[in-house]
């Protein structure tokens, strides 16, 4: 059946001759979606934002990926980085996004992050730089077709920050069964307590040191394992506003400097004192050996990479060495990059680290790590040896020209197919002047690109933007990107923050087509959130395919927590085994496919 | 390039290879090692009925207005040829050559690639043609028109070279190791080769081979990062961690680029940048490698063509206090100043200069602007807490002091300064504190562990001295220095003194004294011969109270 498209929607397209060489659609397919779908109410709204209901059919000739649904779903923020000439070195860094079910509803909401001008000429207006809150009200009809419709809440809720925006991070760090938020900026942070009734509060003064220098990325972990998740912060470099620097192109166009032009800043560890009545984070950064190196952080992602079951710390720099902070038994950490062979290129060479995704994409059950970096130096991808060492293997698996022309920021692995191997998308956005665009108003836009991983033996990767096809491909500054299922359909949706523009919010429109697993995942004595969480589905005769719980990775973005399997064309049901961050081993069975499952610790079986 | 622009070029790549390999047959090749070193004569502009029959691409537009005069005049210039002459393969390929030159790779493709159709016998434009595709990342493209290059002339080492390196980008390993064994063949000095050979046999695995070739990059170029880097890796893979540990920490000691091709056409394209801000960078670069007569004849052609400049002015400034010239760094440093009244590099150095002209009070005025502007400015910090010791103003320096020590943690000024300052205002017990929180903070230091000895040994209240822990310390500063360093060997006469062993003091004092003889350190040298003067009658040295 073929998709009609909205005029003026953009959308990136598979052809077929793509899809014959990722395997055929699966033929079966069951209506309608599982339990939390169930418990949707259907709410008044127009069409905007509905689509049809999942099922089995051939793909068109020309066949789109994903559409944009932003701003026919209500999703109307547009960034704005405040530029007025001055070329102050933030607004060229962008800002972040986050998908977080912040009222408990089931269905994710979205969180943008929000700048302004820093020349102080908005310092009467009110809304100036105020993020965004959106509210879901996800609608699931009958016959399985979905309306999505977004209702800003930020004022209600309560969590504008003003700061001068880059970042957020969601967690729930009280352990009350909601999700809170952390907020990073040029400038103060901001941490909001989730009250559980649809508000947060603001408890930045007096529940976690203050921290204002230039942050980017945070990441909440559960290092200590104690249960309660605590704060990992990225920070960039030393600006200052009075002292922006003046940097030219090579031509000796007015342009924005590197980070070279400044000194870069430590990072930060926070531990949460885990107390629910009064939560809270004390700062932990030198006794935990984390200031013994720090570069100019601008991506994090916390997972074990070195098979001891803790949870450790990769932060990707921009233009100097990356730090691979391997936990040493919940207390300290120790940098082991240089040797490990994370903390540069295959070269030797520091690359201009931005976004960075870990996941097992060769299933070798161990993380691998994907950094995205400046044009002309390409995407790195790392391939871990099982015991935390790592090579540069960018070259074998083919990803270094397809990213050459690009300065990618916000990237994920994610099953975007649903065919059970985990693909790439990166959002790309200049940092330099774009010469073709040269004349523009904003020459920093490039397309984003959709990279098909496809699959066993060889785990090879090929683009599928923009060479799938004639839809005009949408060519932006991006910079964060956030992913999760936005409609709860069993695919994975990206939200995509874009610098001095709109959100962009790309509907999955083939993922959900085939056999799918969705887990939310709620910790006992693991943090609530259950961070730091494995899970394997087990499959005979093949390896498992490993996921793992998180909000973290990209660039300056949060992400769905709850954990995806696409299964191609396997429609019975699954069995899991999860390995909880407090360390407790189970396994959940008869699983069946195609809808969300919640997952309680402590009551799977004991595995066999 | 556009989608669309991009599937253009392709095309037309195929039908322009085709006119050269229809025209190659009538060119006898002069046999140069080096593209450039003796290039074909230029035809005219006249084009064969072929070649006349290709289309051409669009002449590439650019708004030149955005860039600086001295740059902008280079390429009105060269466009209004093309726009005079566009069949003219020569200013097509000159205009290509200023946008490459400026690192505009998309726009300089176009350009060779008119230069290319409409002169195909006339290799320069091919050359240059691969060499764009190459830094943009277009390494199939790239070895297209390299192995054009090379039917021609087999030999040319950058050819072969950068041929090579896009076999192994695009994964053709065992073509890239062909490549690098064929430059290694022609050029056997080259250590660009042998370290390209290195990392593709890391890469096969072959690690054993693979270490050897790396090893002899090395010992070719000397300071050659990446090479140690990938041979780190290779030992690290060989188990042999400690040796790759040691690669690896010089890797990151040493400028990672790779050694660069004799190329003589890039040579050109460098020669082609004149602008002020190409100068500015120039300068830098080569200020940071320690080039400071060049740097300065750089920074001085910055400033000449663009006097608006504050970075060429600071950068200026900089580089004549390397040289010593204090009243024409100051001038220059001024000037950036009066441009960026916030450039708080040359607010800095005023205060550097003023602190060598021994005006403490200016100095110090200096680095507090610097801090207003940049509170996270360690070097103004730690100016002010010398600086402001000197003018007794002992409290400010020690809070900028211990600001310093926040900033940077791992480094070891700060402690030691904060001790001297805290001691001078007979504040032993935190001046002993702090020096103790830099021994456990960096406790490879033998300097903060020397001066936490000398506390110890010579602090003038009893209770704050520890004779046993000083004589500990002293004697370990002395093994980790090999006895070689006059102030551990002083610190350990005062030591031992303070026990009571004058005899060992004396031996001691007498070497740390010859040495500091030796090294021409006066100052040192009379403070340790009045030492001597107390031990040789029975008694200790103490600091004098403040």
């Amino acid at each position: 059946m073929p998709k009609s498209l909205t005029p003026g929607l953009s959308c990136w397209v598979l052809s077929r001759s793509v899809l014959a060489a990722v395997g055929a659609i699966a033929a079966a397919a069951i209506a309608g979606c599982g339990p939390l779908d169930d418990e949707q109410s259907a709410t008044a709204g127009d069409e905007a934002g509905a689509v049809a209901p999942p099922a089995a059919q051939e793909p068109d000739d020309v066949d789109p990926w994903f559409v944009d649904i932003a701003e026919a779903s209500g999703l109307d923020f547009i960034h704005t980085t405040g530029a007025a000439g001055d070329y102050y070195f933030p607004e060229i860094a962008g800002s972040g996004c986050g998908l977080l079910d912040y009222d408990n509803d089931g269905d994710l909401d979205v969180y943008v992050v929000q700048s302004y001008p820093l020349d102080g000429s908005a310092a009467d207006d009110p809304h100036a730089g105020a993020n965004r809150l959106y509210r879901n009200d996800l609608t699931v009809n009958p016959d399985g077709s979905r309306r999505l419709r977004f209702v800003d809440v930020t004022q209600r809720a309560g969590v504008g920050d003003r700061g001068y925006g880059m970042g957020v991070a969601i967690a729930d760090f009280d352990n009350d069964g909601d999700t809170d938020l952390y907020v990073t900026n040029f400038g103060p942070n901001t941490l909001y307590r989730n009250n559980g009734d649809g508000t947060f509060t603001d408890i930045s003064d007096g529940a976690i040191p203050p921290e204002d220098r230039w942050s980017t990325s945070a990441a909440f972990v559960d290092y200590d394992r104690d249960g309660f998740v605590d704060l990992f912060v990225a920070n960039y470099v030393n600006f200052t506003v009075r002292e922006n620097k003046v940097c030219h192109s090579t031509s000796g166009r007015r342009d924005y400097c590197g980070p070279q032009s400044f000194d870069p800043v430590p990072d930060r560890l926070f531990r949460n004192t885990g107390d629910p009545g009064a939560p809270g984070f004390s700062d932990v950064t030198i006794a935990a050996g984390i200031d013994a190196a720090y570069g100019s952080g601008l991506g994090v992602v916390c997972a074990d990479f070195n098979g001891d079951s803790q949870p450790d710390i990769y932060v990707a720099n921009d233009g100097n060495a990356n730090q691979m902070w391997i936990n040493l038994g919940g207390e300290r950490f120790e940098n082991t990059a240089l040797l490990g062979g994370a903390a540069y290129n295959a070269a030797g060479l520091a690359e201009a680290g931005m976004g960075v995704s870990a996941a097992d994409f060769d299933l070798d059950g161990d993380l691998d790590i994907f950094l995205s970096h400046l044009y002309a130096e390409h995407n790195t991808l790392l391939v871990n040896d099982g015991h935390g060492y790592f090579d540069d293997r960018t070259e074998d698996f083919a990803l270094a020209a397809m990213s050459w022309p690009y300065t990618g920021f916000g990237t994920q692995w994610a099953d975007l197919d649903g065919d059970g191997y985990l693909d790439l998308f990166v959002a790309n956005g200049a940092v330099k002047i774009v010469e073709e665009i040269a004349d523009d108003p904003y020459p920093y836009g490039n397309p984003n690109q959709l990279i098909l991983n496809l699959g066993p033996p060889s785990f090879a990767f090929t683009e599928i933007s923009p060479q799938g096809g004639t839809v005009v491909q949408l060519r932006e500054t991006s910079r964060g990107a956030a992913f999760g299922d936005i409609d709860n359909d069993g695919d994975i949706d990206i939200l995509i923050s874009n610098s001095n523009g709109p959100l962009r919010l790309l509907r999955n429109e083939v993922g959900h087509r085939r056999s799918w697993l969705a887990l939310r995942l709620v910790g006992d004595v693991s943090n609530r959130s259950a961070i730091g969480a494995e899970v394997r589905l087990i499959r005979a005769g093949m390896p498992a395919l490993v996921r793992r719980v998180h909000s973290d990775g990209s660039y300056c973005s949060a992400n769905d927590l709850r954990v995806y399997f696409g299964l191609g064309d396997d429609i019975n049901s699954q069995t899991v085994a999860v390995t909880w961050p407090g360390g407790l081993e189970e396994t959940f069975s008869d699983l069946t496919v195609r809808q969300h499952h919640q997952l309680h610790e402590g009551s799977g079986e004991a595995p066999p | 390039m556009t989608s669309a622009g991009r599937a253009w070029a392709l095309a037309f790549v195929v039908m322009s290879a085709l006119v050269t390999s229809m025209a190659v047959a009538t060119i006898t090749a002069p046999g140069a090692t080096l593209i450039g070193a003796a290039l074909p004569a230029p035809p005219s502009a006249e084009t064969s009925p072929l070649q006349t029959a290709v289309n051409l691409p669009p002449i590439p537009d650019f708004p030149f207005e955005l860039m600086e005069p001295a740059v902008r005049r280079q390429f009105v210039e060269a466009a209004r040829r093309v726009a005079a002459s566009p069949r003219d393969a020569e200013a097509n390929g000159r205009l290509g050559m200023l946008y490459h030159a400026y690192e505009f790779h998309v726009l300089a493709e176009p350009c060779y690639l008119r230069a290319v159709a409409l002169a195909g016998d006339d290799l320069r434009w091919r050359a240059y043609l691969a060499r764009v595709l190459l830094e943009r990342g277009e390494w199939e493209r790239c070895a297209g028109e390299l192995d054009l290059v090379l039917a021609q002339r087999p030999d040319d080492v950058a050819s072969l070279i950068y041929r090579a390196d896009a076999d192994r980008m695009r994964n053709r390993l065992d073509e890239a190791l062909a490549g690098y064994r064929r430059v290694i063949e022609i050029s056997p000095k080259t250590a660009r080769a042998y370290c390209g050979a290195g990392r593709v046999l890391l890469r096969r695995g072959e690690l054993t081979t693979a270490v050897g070739y790396l090893e002899e990059a090395i010992r070719l170029a000397g300071e050659y990062g990446t090479a140690r880097y990938v041979l780190g890796q290779a030992l690290r893979k060989l188990g042999r961690a400690e040796a790759a540990m040691q690669q690896l920490e010089l890797a990151e000691q040493q400028r990672n680029e790779e050694p660069r091709v004799p190329d003589p056409l890039r040579q050109r394209l460098d020669a082609l940048r004149t602008g002020a801000i190409d100068a500015l960078h120039r300068g830098i670069d080569l200020l940071q490698q320690g080039q400071v007569e060049h740097a300065i004849a750089l920074l001085e052609e910055a400033v000449r063509i663009n006097p608006d400049l504050p970075e060429a002015h600071g950068q200026l400034g900089t580089a004549l206090l390397k040289r010593g010239q204090l009243e024409h760094a100051e001038e220059s440093l001024r000037r950036a100043l009066i441009l960026d009244p916030n450039f708080v590099d040359a607010l800095y150095n005023l205060g550097l200069i003023a602190h060598r002209r021994n005006d403490y009070s200016e100095a110090a005025r200096r680095f507090a602007l610097a801090v207003s502007i940049r509170p996270q400015h360690f070097d103004a910090h730690l100016g002010l807490g010398a600086d402001l010791s000197r003018l007794d103003r002992a409290d400010e320096a020690i809070e900028h002091l211990r600001a310093a020590a926040r900033i940077r943690p791992d480094d070891p000024r700060p402690y030691k300064r904060l001790g001297s300052a805290l001691a001078a205002l007979g504040r032993y017990e935190e001046a002993i504190s702090r020096l103790r929180d830099g021994v456990q903070r960096l406790p490879d230091d033998a300097s903060i562990a020397d001066r936490l000895a000398w506390m110890l040994a010579t602090c003038p209240q009893e209770q704050w001295r520890d004779a046993e822990e000083a004589l500990r310390i002293a004697e370990a500063v002395c093994r980790r220095t090999n006895n070689a360093v006059p102030q551990a060997l002083d610190t350990l006469a005062a030591a031992l003194a303070n026990l009571g062993r004058f005899e060992e003091a004396i031996a001691a004092a007498e070497q740390a004294l010859q040495m500091a003889r030796a090294n021409d350190n006066r100052d040192l040298a009379r403070e340790i011969e009045a030492r001597l003067g107390h031990y040789r009658a029975g008694r200790p040295y103490r600091q004098p109270s403040p």
